[in-house]
């Protein structure tokens, strides 16, 4: 086993750094080297860090410093996290820095959500490119265990497997082993499913847009958050950053729906800080909770949609009836139902093949999902989808023959077992 | 008398947060019970057809679900559940977090006594519907509320911690070491939790520096000398198991009835209910809590085991000055030298004596009227060889497990064993 007594994590007053930083202090008792800008914010993270993983003795794990110590830190260090903003130029800069002070030999890894491991590891000399991956967690990664391991052309085979083994036995981590494609696997398929959302929400604007679609994804279809919310729980420009990377840089054939829609790039650009799609206001000493909407471009207050389809199947999953729930969702014949069925598929057979594509294991996605978004896992949710009526039928009605020519759908689809519960993902929100 | 077998049954996973998902005590009954269906293969035919021939019966273990859910007559909500309990004879059990013992020990006497052949144990607890401090309250009802708990915040983690305060007294014992094994215990019961796929914290970071550092804003003190560490958390869940007569065994699973294991021994004694009482009446005894002992012997006499001849346990770490001293209950050690079954590894997964395999109520976690069915069904899976992950690695032949209801009120243990 890996043995991993001191890290340096440059970047750790961020929000994931710092998170990061509890979990391998914690899980890994390892001495943490916290570096930011200075070091009061590092100083100052530590009550934070602390929280988030429920523990005071980790403080003397904690050891706050700033980057005119980098040199220091990354000669004694047996792993080196970098976690500064998503920025290529700025983490090419760091990684220049670590390549020259790694003299120790450690293990360097980057947390980005989605920037070319490839092209970072260029930033490195012949050596240093050997002990480079990707160790990509989620947040807040005390509740979401997943972990992507991506790897380069350069990575040496067994600092891969050591990295995975630790990460999954000494920090309890759910790893999946991916490439290096925009996104990697989980938030590819997540945020090409919260895009969409987005994508709906504009086209039925006029039917409430944003909250509208919300209400008719919400838990029952799987998730604990609304997928809306969940955008804005994330963050716009995190959201934009993510699509917009996708957009660009795949190849496959439903890149389009990584198109952020108009609305969200105006959001964005009309508030130099933080923008919202919900927000909490105070009105007359009463706590409202407004939403924007689309076609006005103004905020409203969330309004209450009524849909007695909705209400049936909130009431069969309330009792734990949830075939009879998803009986009602996939035989209704309302346009609504419809549009919460084609998606649900859509977002089963993404799954399948964005796992084909991106990792070593078709099943992958179900962790992905499970671990990394707390969704009900796709092959779960066919599982269940497949009590109430044929997947196949389903696939021939909602996708196009061609794609399911391509990648074999029918034959991919029907041989799948879960090894996930989806009792525990149908909820009522 | 009759044999009683276990035949199996389930848990839910007590990780989840029912009142959050948005559902009721239906679907978590639902579910137990048609994942029991899945691992017992027993079926809904079978039990409407033994219910025609008044073979049946189901016994439903819950404290205080009229306070968390609104909900009493508990008994009959099984029919609510599935048609197949129609005219099935069910009834609620209680004595607070030992609601499920007095369940079990309910189908027990009554498939001994060859009024019935198969017993549908269930236990469950939704407690997730109320904040802590709420939650703290209700539970609070199972010592005497008027003088334990009334406008007392959080009255249980203060009158265990009156134990510790107790135990050191009695055995004049070094308060920090006594913590340090505190400590331990809590360590333990988290790291057993780890391999167990429905324990509660088996994702959460705990370890014995972490446990033994009170005091402090995230493990600060909850009752006297005992902090959050040491306490079993809050918890949703139910489990169900289902006993049924030898006699039903060989009739109907003939081919495995020589694997299931045997309820051998019942023990079941109450202790003066007020904790004052309690510690009063014991000053002249060895043990502090001398009907928990009984309670043990009255069990093993009944299986006719040695209490040292048991070979793993299932203990009611409701807090861990509760697992402290159930050690020298089991036999484990005399009483007062229970810190050298701790220190030595004694009582750990590996070690000759485990306890809490599944991670216990601080580990596996504690919905209060779940338990000993929990217990129960977990006995059942290390003596069958089907508790994956957490199977003791060593062979076995006997287990027990030690229910409490309150303050160690009552007590209920089960000695459970392979053929001989």
């Amino acid at each position: 086993m890996l043995e991993i007594k001191k890290v340096t994590v440059i970047g750790a007053n961020g929000n994931m750094g710092s998170l990061i930083s509890g979990i391998i202090a914690s899980f890994g008792n390892a001495k943490i080297y916290l570096v930011s800008r200075s070091e009061e914010s590092s100083q100052n993270v530590i009550e934070k860090i602390k929280k988030s993983v429920r523990s005071d003795y980790i403080e003397m794990n904690l050891i706050p410093k700033d980057y005119s110590n980098l040199q220091e830190c990354i000669k004694d260090s047996d792993w080196i996290f970098e976690s500064v903003i998503e920025d290529y130029e700025i983490k090419a800069d760091i990684l220049k820095k670590i390549d020259i002070y790694n003299e120790n030999k450690a293990i360097i890894s980057t947390g980005t959500s989605g920037l070319s491991i490839e092209k970072l590891a260029l930033n490195l000399n012949e050596e240093n490119r050997k002990r480079f991956l990707c160790v990509h967690f989620f947040n807040p990664p005390y509740n979401l265990n997943l972990c992507e391991l991506v790897y380069t052309k350069y990575t040496d085979k067994k600092i891969l497997e050591e990295m995975n083994e630790y990460l999954e036995k000494v920090l309890f981590r759910k790893n999946i082993i991916v490439k290096d494609e925009p996104a990697f696997l989980a938030n590819r398929i997540g945020f090409k499913f919260l895009n969409e959302m987005l994508i709906l929400a504009d086209k039925y604007k006029e039917k409430g847009g944003i909250d509208y679609i919300d209400y008719l994804f919400s838990g029952f279809t799987g998730r604990t958050m609304k997928p809306i919310e969940t955008i804005n729980f994330v963050g716009l420009k995190v959201h934009k950053a993510i699509v917009d990377n996708v957009y660009k840089n795949s190849t496959d054939e439903f890149k389009d729906s990584f198109i952020l829609p108009e609305f969200m790039e105006k959001i964005i650009n009309n508030n130099e800080q933080k923008s919202f799609l919900y927000r909490k206001i105070e009105k007359d000493g009463k706590l409202i909770k407004e939403v924007y909407d689309i076609e006005k471009n103004e905020y409203r207050e969330v309004r209450k949609y009524n849909n007695r389809e909705i209400d049936t199947i909130n009431s069969y999953i309330h009792s734990g009836k949830y075939v009879n729930a998803y009986k009602v969702l996939f035989e209704s014949n309302s346009e609504e139902m419809k549009l919460v069925s084609e998606y649900l598929v859509k977002y089963i057979y993404y799954s399948l093949i964005a796992s084909l594509k991106i990792s070593t294991n078709i099943k992958d996605c179900d962790i992905a999902m499970a671990n990394g978004f707390n969704w009900c896992p796709p092959i779960a949710l066919k599982e269940l989808i497949e009590q109430v009526t044929k997947f196949d039928d389903l696939l021939d009605k909602y996708i196009e023959k061609d794609i399911i020519q391509k990648y074999d759908l029918h034959n991919l689809i029907s041989a799948l077992k879960s090894e996930y519960d989806y009792r525990k993902y149908i909820k009522v929100i | 008398m009759n044999n009683v077998l276990i035949l199996g049954g389930s848990q839910t996973d007590f990780e989840r947060n029912w009142h959050k998902e948005g559902k009721n005590y239906e679907a978590l009954i639902r579910e137990v019970f048609e994942d029991t269906i899945k691992n017992t293969k027993i079926t809904k035919d079978e039990i409407v057809n033994l219910n025609k021939e008044d073979r049946i019966e189901c016994f439903v273990g819950n404290f205080i679900a009229e306070n968390f859910i609104n909900q009493g007559h508990l008994g009959a909500l099984l029919t609510n559940v599935d048609k197949c309990f129609y005219g099935v004879p069910s009834a609620r059990y209680e004595a607070a977090c030992a609601s499920g013992s007095v369940a079990l020990s309910a189908a027990i006497s009554k498939i001994r006594a060859g009024e019935i052949d198969v017993g549908i144990v269930l236990g469950f607890e939704l407690m997730k519907t109320v904040d802590s401090k709420v939650c703290g309250d209700f539970l609070g009802k199972a010592a005497i509320y008027e003088e334990e708990s009334k406008n007392i915040e959080f009255p249980f983690p203060k009158l265990f911690g009156k134990l510790a305060d107790e135990t050191i007294k009695k055995y004049n014992l070094d308060s920090k070491r006594y913590l340090s094994n505190l400590a331990q215990i809590a360590n333990i019961n988290y790291e057993n939790a780890k391999r167990n796929p429905n324990a509660q914290t088996r994702k959460w970071y705990m370890t014995y520096e972490n446990a033994n550092m009170r005091g402090k804003i995230n493990n600060s003190n909850v009752g006297n000398l005992l902090a959050i560490s040491d306490c079993s958390q809050v918890t949703d869940g139910a489990a169900m198991v289902i006993l049924i007569s030898e006699k039903y065994a060989i009739e109907k699973y003939n081919e495995i009835y020589n694997k299931l294991p045997i309820i051998k021994g019942v023990g079941h004694k109450n202790a003066p209910m007020r904790f004052d009482d309690k510690i009063f009446e014991s000053k002249d005894n060895e043990y502090i809590l001398p009907w928990t002992r009984k309670t043990v012997l009255q069990a093993c006499k009944e299986a006719n085991v040695l209490d040292r001849d048991l070979d793993f346990f299932e203990t009611h770490d409701c807090f861990t000055s509760s697992e402290y001293v159930a050690i020298s209950a089991f036999g484990i050690t005399e009483p007062g030298k229970e810190h050298e079954a701790i220190e030595s590894g004694k009582i750990s997964f590996k070690g000759e004596k485990p306890i809490n395999a599944s991670g216990g109520l601080i580990g596996c976690g504690h919905p209060v009227g779940a338990s000993g069915v929990r217990m129960m069904l977990d006995l059942y899976k290390q003596l069958t060889n089907s508790a994956g992950e957490y199977q003791i690695q060593k062979t076995i032949k006997n287990g027990i497990m030690l229910n409490f209801g309150g303050t160690a009120t009552t007590n209920y243990a089960f000695v459970v064993g392979k053929r001989d």
